[in-house]
């Protein structure tokens, strides 16, 4: 028996998605393996089966209070495709101008609470600075309050366009309930403005607390953290980002299309791993194949994240957004980028899309519509619907009987997507951070975790589980399994 | 002067759905005395847009201890075992986002939470477990207490009421003939039996 010592990464909370992190050490004091491990709730499939279609959006909304948005526009979606029914294009815009609203307040939550402070504080930062509060002491008051009044506001878009901010009532086969009155429009227009300039003052923050430091711009493009992988991302008929519709691309790790398909088709193209110690499945490319954690272009292992969506697309459909890609691949050497802490960089340009695709969306003279649904007429029977939540893309799949009841339903998550790819991510930093003689701190530890914090992962609907944060206690233990150093988060 | 009973939780999550349980149990009763009642499933920074603009909050919510389920505990914001900040999921905790609504000069509610001790909070579609379906009505009995002594707190203190330390030793609680309320941190200031 080999002897090994083990370092758990672990949560100490009492109700959110509980996580950890297991590193193992081999008798030479280097690592020898890592795994990322969630686990099990239980019965959310089941739970559905026998409802009637109709429901879900609704109820697959209430599966996570993080990304409730992203379920309600999918279910919706395939909702839509089990009716054979398609929304007129006022009710598409309203769908898609409330999803820009909330990949803005998601947006803004990842990069101000939980990425910034890891660059603007630093990484080896004692943790009790290194955090929100500490980001809003060492940049300025006034882009603090901006960041909560922006994402603020953006909550209340979403609710008054869903009805409710966090679990909205809107969307229904065919269209959505609620038009949009002059009155909110004009709201909206106003908020988009300052949603507008506030990603691009948190793109200019990002240039000049990030990458205008050697040190950091060393770090993110540093080998621990680059993983040459397969991107996915959906993108218009112009190959452009689109958070709403479009089809599916995939890019190789060289750059250049691997497939294009819609989503209606992802069981070609995709299939899940299961594993032993964990309750979540890997999915991965089908027709590449599994062939273990690793990268490259002969494994499927595939990401499905801001980074990803840039690398699979084209550009972006909106001007500041496109200028801001294009000085991201001109800074870091042209496409593809494998650099997983960029992924924040390109979370920004993201935003901005999205604000600057509110504004469009809010100036549309369709958007005061009053038609703004189709009455399914249609036998409901199967239908598939996909958008590209914030932290990946996200697919719901139902099967009904004749009347619309639910015989089955499958989702891959967004953050699911990206599971494999962070348990690399997990592991090569750790390989490079951890050596025999060298005290694992929190600072490492924190490096570590900032592997797949890059990925925004969110294990409340990867779990079916709840929302919320996912604070870490980190135990290091000596040969015997005998805790050495403990670090509470 | 504004008070709010507000459950918290997930009503299709088994015992998650205490919290919401809870605050639909009392609603009536509590608005009746001019209290404001509310669920949410919502968390973190999120939870600050429930919670600015109130004199005080009582929180109503599951929650995952050693604890027996259906053991009823009061807490403050402060007794909560928050981390120091988020490491992978979205949002902060309360403690983390009450201190940032603070910093931007946002004000602040006196919060109190009353949890109550949960035993499966991992299967959809699934009732509460029988205890913690015990707990609902001496929960809410508790909360409608907790909620009127806040609002004296608030009354008392007047402005500036902020994060001061208070005792809950004027409470009668927990409700009579019911015991299973847990000796947790801050619960020796409580007068209960």
């Amino acid at each position: 028996m080999s002897s090994t010592r083990r370092i758990t990464i672990n949560p100490v909370t009492r109700l959110e998605g509980h996580a950890r992190i297991e590193i193992f050490l081999d008798a030479e004091g280097e690592v020898e393996n890592a795994y990322f491990q969630v686990p099990e709730l239980r019965g959310f499939e089941h739970f559905c089966v026998g409802r009637p279609v109709e429901e879900m959006p609704y109820i697959t909304a209430r599966l996570c209070g993080v990304c409730p948005a992203a379920h309600h526009l999918a279910a919706a979606k395939a909702v839509d495709a089990v009716f054979g029914v398609e929304p007129p294009s006022a009710a598409k815009k309203l769908r898609e101008l409330m999803y820009m609203a909330h990949f803005v307040h998601s947006h803004i939550a990842h990069f101000y609470v939980l990425a910034a402070p890891d660059f603007v504080c630093g990484p080896d930062c004692d943790p009790a600075q290194r955090n929100i509060l500490g980001l809003l002491a060492r940049v300025s008051e006034e882009m603090g309050s901006a960041a909560v009044a922006r994402r603020a506001e953006a909550q209340e878009a979403q609710a008054l366009l869903g009805g409710r901010a966090t679990h909205m009532a809107w969307c229904l086969p065919g269209g959505v309930s609620k038009g949009l009155s002059e009155a909110d429009r004009a709201r909206l227009e106003a908020w988009a403005v300052r949603e507008v300039d506030f990603a691009q003052k948190s793109l200019e923050l990002f240039q000049t607390a990030v990458l205008a430091n050697p040190e950091y711009r060393q770090m993110i493009l540093s080998d621990p953290y680059r993983l040459e992988a397969y991107d996915m991302g959906t993108v218009d008929a112009g190959g452009k980002v689109n958070f709403y519709e479009g089809q599916i691309r995939v890019t190789a790790p060289s750059g250049g299309e691997a497939y294009r398909y819609d989503a209606k088709d992802y069981l070609d193209h995709l299939a899940e791993r299961v594993e032993s110690w964990t309750y979540l499945k890997f999915p991965y490319l089908k027709k590449v194949g599994w062939k273990g954690y690793v990268g490259g272009a002969d494994s499927g292992l595939y990401r499905a994240t801001p980074l990803s969506r840039l690398n699979a697309a084209d550009g972006m459909a909106t001007p500041g957004a496109q200028a801001a890609y294009e000085a991201f691949y001109g800074a870091l050497g042209g496409k593809p980028v494998h650099a997983t802490l960029a992924t924040h960089w390109a979370r920004l340009i993201e935003l901005l899309y999205a604000a600057e695709r509110w504004l469009e969306l809010a100036r549309d003279p369709e958007i005061t519509s009053n038609d703004i649904r189709v009455m399914p007429r249609a036998k409901p029977g199967e239908g598939i619907g996909s958008v590209e939540a914030p932290r990946g893309t996200l697919t719901h799949h139902y099967t009904t009987d004749e009347k619309g009841l639910l015989t089955s339903v499958n989702l891959l998550v967004g953050t699911t997507n990206n599971y494999a790819a962070m348990a690399v991510s997990i592991r090569m930093a750790a390989r490079s951070l951890i050596h025999r003689g060298v005290e694992v701190t929190e600072g490492i530890c924190n490096r570590i975790e900032m592997a797949f914090r890059a990925y925004d992962p969110c294990m409340s609907c990867a779990t079916h589980s709840l929302p919320g944060q996912m604070p870490m206690l980190v135990t290091v233990r000596d040969a015997q399994g005998t805790p050495v150093q403990v670090f509470a988060r | 002067m504004k008070v709010q009973v507000l459950g918290l939780g997930n009503p299709l999550l088994a015992d998650d759905a205490a919290g919401i349980r809870v605050a639909q149990a009392l609603e009536r009763r509590a608005l009746n005395e001019g209290f404001e009642v509310d669920w949410t499933e919502a968390g973190g920074m999120d939870l600050v847009d429930a919670l600015i603009g109130y004199d005080a909050v009582l929180l109503v919510d599951a929650m995952l201890s050693d604890q027996s389920a259906g053991t009823l505990c009061v807490l403050e914001a402060g007794d909560i075992p928050a981390g120091q900040r988020p490491s992978g999921a979205h949002e902060a905790d309360l403690g983390r986002a009450m201190s940032v609504a603070r910093r931007l000069g946002l004000k602040t509610p006196l919060i109190r939470i009353l949890a109550i001790a949960a035993e499966n909070l991992s299967d959809f579609g699934t009732p509460l477990t029988p205890a913690v379906e015990a707990a609902i009505g001496p929960a809410a009995q508790m909360a409608l207490e907790l909620a009127r002594d806040l609002r004296e707190r608030v009354l008392n203190a007047g402005e500036g009421h902020g994060e001061q330390a208070v005792g809950l030793q004027r409470l009668t609680l927990p409700p009579a003939g019911f015991e299973n309320v847990c000796g947790g941190p801050g619960n020796e200031r409580r007068g209960h039996a």
